[in-house]
Formats: C-alpha cells, structure tokens, sequence
C-alpha cells in the first residue's frame, strides 16, 4: 500500500470515526447553537424560562419542526445539509416536542392516512385556520400567547392578500385574528411546559429484540411476520423484516430508524426501488409500535402496522380472516405472542387445530347452519380477544371511504397522479333493526363489482365519468392524466366529480353503496403535514 | 334571494346543484387538507364540486397563484417561492415544468 493511500485511509477512518462519535442529539445540539442563536439569542424572560428566543416558546412534532427548519433555510437562508437538518429536528423534537398524548388524536396526519375526514369543531378555528390546514397543523403545536400572535403576524406578512379572500375581506378579519383568535389558541393549546417536562423525565425504552408483526395494506389485504431489532446508536435502530403476505408470497427488508421525542419512531427502508416510509409510535413502555406505513413519492399508499414484543405479555393481535359464515368450513390462522392452551370461537363453532407456535395457530373451522350471528370472543387459553364476526347474510354494505379525494396527474409533468383504494365493508344491522345506525354489527371487507358514474347533472354535462380515470374490480381508482383535455366539452383538464358504487351479489339480492370521489387538480406544496 | 328564478337550463342547474346538496358540501369540506371556500376553493368549490373552480387552473395559475391565493396548496411566488415557475412564462403550455416545491424528510 503506498504512503498516500494509507493517508487517505487514516483519513477517512478518523472521519467516520468523528462522525460516529458526535451522535444525531449532539450534532443538532451543536448546530442549534451555532446556527439558529445567532439570531435566535437566548432571552432568559421567555415563557420557558430558557434558552433559545422564539424556539423555546414553541413545541411541535418532528414534521412540525422539520417544517419550520425547511422554512428558515428558504427564508433564513440557513445553510444545512440533509443530515444536519434530520439532526436540528431531532434536537429540537426532543427538547421542545409533544407528549404522546398531546399528539395522540391527530396521528392520523403524522401518518399521512388519506382521505381523512376532518370536521373542526370549533367555528372560530375552522374558519380561521381550518379553511387552509387540516386541524392537526395547528392542533399539533403548542405556543406561548406571543407566539400564537406572531404567527398571525407571520401569516399576514407573508400571504399580503390572505385578508381579501372569502372569509376574511366580509368581518374584521385583524380584528379577530389578533384578538379572540389568540385567546383561544393560547387557552387550547398553549406552551404548558410542565406536561412536557414530566414526560421528558421518562425512562427511554431500549427497543432491540424480537417482535411480532400484524398489519393490513388496504386493497392488498393482511401481513404477518417479524422484526429484529438492533440498536445502532442513541435513540437510533436497524431492523430486519420477515413478512408474509395476505397470498403467502414472504418479503424480507431492513430499514434504518431514529426515535424523536422519546416515542416518535421514524424509520425508512427501500421495497425494490422505492423508499418507505416508518411513521410509528412506540408505547406500552416500549413493548409496542403502531403507525402506518408509505411509500415516500405516494404517500397515499402504505398500511397499518402493530408490532409487540414477543416475550412479554400474551395477547391476540389479529385473526386471518376475521370472519365466518354460518354453515360454512375454512381456515383461519390466529397472530399474536405467547398463545398457549385451548382455542375457542364459543358456541355453534366447532375448532381443530392444525399447525401451532406461541406466535400463530392455524385452525379448521366449521361453523354451524344455526350459529348466532354478531361478533364474538376468540378464546385462546386464558387470553380473550374480540376481534371475529359471525354473519349469515349481510344486512348492508358500506363504502370506505365515502368521501374522496383523487388528484391527477403525470401526462409528461412531473407530479404524480394520486390515486385513491376504496373498499366495501359488510355490516349486520344492530338491535334497532335498520341499517346505517350507530348499532350496526361491522363484519368485515368483502369483494364487491365496482363502477363510476357522472355524480350529478353537471358532472353528466361536462361527461366526468368519461374523461376522469377509471376504477378497477379491486376497487382502485386511477385518476386520468394530468393536463388540458381538448376532447372535453369544454377547454379544461381531466377533473370531475364521480359517484362509485359497490354492488354485492348475495344469491338472492345484491347489496350495494355508494361514495362520492372529486378528482382534482394536483397539489404543488404537499408538506409533512397539510 | 326567493324571487329569483332560474331561466335557462345551465341556471337550473346550478340552481339544484346550491339547494339540494348542500349535506354534500359540508361533508366534502370535510376532506382534511383541502381548501374550499377562497373562492374559488383549489381542490374543490363551495358546492362540493368542481364546475365553479378556475378551469383551467392551467390557464391562469399564477395570476391567482402568484398573490398569494391558496398559499397552502400552490407556491406563492410574491413571497415564499419567487423561483417557482421562472423560465415557464405560460403555464398553460409549459404546466409538465412546475414541480412539487417541498422536500421529503428523510427517516
């Protein structure tokens, strides 16, 4: 080896060396300092009595700050590579982020789960903010009063004419903005250091080991596996996947993950050429993650993922599938940890056990003519889970979701179209009787014949139903390409508004539902959270 | 507003359309993310559908898009965003140009 090589490898090695010995937290630390307290000097007299001005006053999840670090690299012209500014999030998530239960009733938007349905209660939020946003934008922040207010100040300064549009140009939109707006903000979700700080003095969970995989991709059906975990680095993991697929087919991955704020697990692994997103949240001290899983470019494609710890306490986590008809014979397969005795589906259904581990159990089920009909209790030893339903025929059909959004796109430009996965879900109706109430008996998801039509006159004027996209048997709709259509009635592009239907043929009647789909244009700022 | 009457077919319409789903809007507005009501709403009109929004967006985007108007959902290029566009004079013939503005995090 000659002399320059070896200097060139010496190098590198104390390179690596440096890099590994400075970890995510003390690199965003060190950065934070050098970076940001330039102009972000420490006050001493803000409302967390600390450290940075403007930033201390403020907590946010990781999206949250990542975020607020991308807008003042656009605007503050800050100067940060990739991973320095994965390292900025960390150390603010982890000094000024949001405790689980404050992010709890907003995951949904952290996990970027499509077409969710969001009514803001409160008028005065919806109109002010919700008109824009999604709730979780600002539900998932908490601020000082004087922060709530600059970022009024903020959104005025930098959307000039944000005061002329609808909703704001026919009241005293300053006025309201400034005053009642700020109150409320401040009252709802004000700083409140103090729940912060308690779960800050939590023990962090070291999350190597073993553990068990259930989850669901809608459209593609249920997976099944496990996961060994190793950790690399503080609050940083790798994970090696084996998962069975609802048809048998196994895919085994590795993926690499850093946890945010104690609990906010962000992984990312490649499946074949695409990147995948992990927006999971660790809980049950450490013995469980739940989130969801995408893809990074179609972020409306991913699936459910609950993962326990094998070792610890018993428990079923799903049954394949998850329901029976009465008079009817198949296999079920039972997942969970730590599955020990006798299995049980209660009267009327008989049980022999085929194949069995602690972790899954196959079973030959038979179901009698007569069997009562509802959800019942899946007994496996001591353990009882209520996750199976009985149907003889199903009393109604319901399509998910029932209010869609699908955007188009492609057609030579550079956005993606985004296309939505419905689904027929089959209920039994409750005690009242009538279907579409709050008792109904939900069943479970069946095949259904799917089609798409103009929703109403206009969309039948404008021949939606044509131009739009298509819908396939397993109830994917592709939105058309992006671009003006010079077929259409008149010069525009490719949107419209659809009615998808469902049918279920049952022998004797056929069951069917509707939703309604707007196809619409694409989106051009499509950040962490919208 | 009670003794106005529809008098061709397309006021008739629209006319059905404001009075007979208007549960439909409200549901459609809904959809998080969304913007509806800056008249016209980007993704969706005030009635839930799409007929009243700008058609094409192509045609007129940055006249609407450049002030500010749906700074949520489409680069503003007074403030935040005054490269987007640059070199697309026309957006209606160079629309394939104009690409997402915000970055992927990573893990």
């Amino acid at each position: 080896m000659s002399r320059q090589l070896l200097w060139v490898l010496c190098g590198w090695m104390l390179w690596v060396a440096s890099v590994q010995g400075e970890d995510m937290y003390r690199l965003g630390e060190r950065l934070v300092t050098e970076r940001c307290a330039g102009c972000h000097h420490p006050s001493g007299n803000n409302a967390a009595g600390s450290q940075f001005s403007r930033i201390s006053e403020q907590r946010k999840s990781p999206e949250g700050w990542f975020m607020t670090v991308v807008r003042m690299q656009r605007e503050g012209r800050v100067q940060l590579t990739q991973d320095e500014r994965r390292s900025v999030v960390k150390y603010l998530s982890d000094n000024y982020g949001l405790t689980p239960t404050e992010a709890l009733p907003f995951r949904h938007a952290l996990e970027k789960r499509p077409n969710r349905a969001d009514v803001a209660e409160d008028p005065l939020l919806a109109t002010m903010c919700a008109r824009c946003h999604t709730q979780a934008r600002f539900q998932l922040q908490r601020r000082s009063e004087e922060e709530w207010r600059r970022l009024v100040h903020f959104h005025v300064g930098q959307f000039p004419t944000l005061e002329y549009a609808a909703g704001s140009r026919d009241r005293d939109w300053w006025g309201i903005a400034t005053g009642p707006l700020v109150t409320q903000l401040t009252q709802q979700l004000g700083l409140q250091m103090d729940s912060w700080k308690h779960w800050q003095q939590q023990p962090s969970p070291n999350l190597s080991g073993r553990w068990r995989i259930v989850g669901r991709q809608p459209g593609r059906g249920v997976y099944y596996g496990y996961a060994e975990i190793s950790k690399t680095g503080t609050d940083q993991y790798r994970t090696s996947y084996s998962l069975t697929d609802a048809a048998g087919v196994e895919h085994s991955s590795t993926s690499s993950a850093v946890i945010y704020s104690g609990y906010e697990w962000r992984g990312e692994r490649q499946l074949s050429d695409k990147t995948v997103r992990e927006v999971f949240a660790v809980s049950d001290q450490g013995n469980r993650l739940q989130g969801r899983w995408f893809f990074q470019d179609h972020d409306e494609t991913g699936g459910d993922w609950t993962a326990v710890r094998v070792g610890t306490r018993a428990q079923v986590l799903a049954i394949y599938p998850n329901y029976l008809k009465a008079g009817s014979r198949q296999e079920m397969t039972l997942i969970g940890t730590g599955l020990k005795g006798p299995v049980s589906l209660g009267k009327g259904i008989s049980v022999t056990v085929k194949q069995r581990s602690e972790d899954k159990i196959v079973i030959d089920v038979v179901a009698d003519r007569n069997v009562e009909a509802g959800r019942r209790e899946i007994q496996v030893g001591d353990i009882a889970s209520t996750q199976l339903s009985v149907y003889r025929k199903l009393d109604s059909i319901q399509v998910r979701p029932a209010h869609a959004i699908a955007r188009i796109g492609d057609g030579g430009g550079k956005i993606a179209p985004v296309p939505v996965q419905f689904e027929a879900v089959g209920f039994l109706n409750g005690a009242d009787g009538l279907a579409g109430t709050e008792d109904d008996i939900t069943v479970g998801r069946f095949p259904a014949h799917w089609s798409s039509s103009d929703f109403d006159d206009i969309a039948k004027m404008l021949q939606d139903s044509t131009h739009a996209g298509q819908i396939n048997q397993n109830g994917l709709f592709q939105p058309a390409a992006a671009g003006i259509n010079p077929d259409r009635y008149i010069p525009t592009n490719n949107i419209g508004v659809l009615n998808i239907q469902a049918e279920l043929d049952q022998g004797d009647n056929t069951l069917s539902a509707n939703a309604r789909l707007v196809v619409t244009v694409q989106r051009f700022i499509d950040p962490p959270i919208r | 507003m009670k003794r106005l009457k529809p008098l061709n077919r397309k006021a008739r319409v629209m006319d059905n359309t404001l009075h007979q789903k208007m549960e439909a809007v409200f549901a459609m507005q809904a959809v998080g993310g969304c913007t509806t009501t800056t008249d016209p709403g980007w993704e969706v009109d005030p009635t839930g559908g799409v007929a009243s929004l700008c058609q094409p967006m192509e045609a007129d985007l940055y006249g609407c898009a450049d002030p500010c108007w749906w700074p949520a959902q489409v680069p503003d290029v007074m403030s935040s965003y005054q490269g987007w566009g640059k070199g697309t004079d026309s957006a209606e013939k160079g629309w394939r140009e104009l690409d997402q503005v915000y970055p992927k995090p990573s893990k």
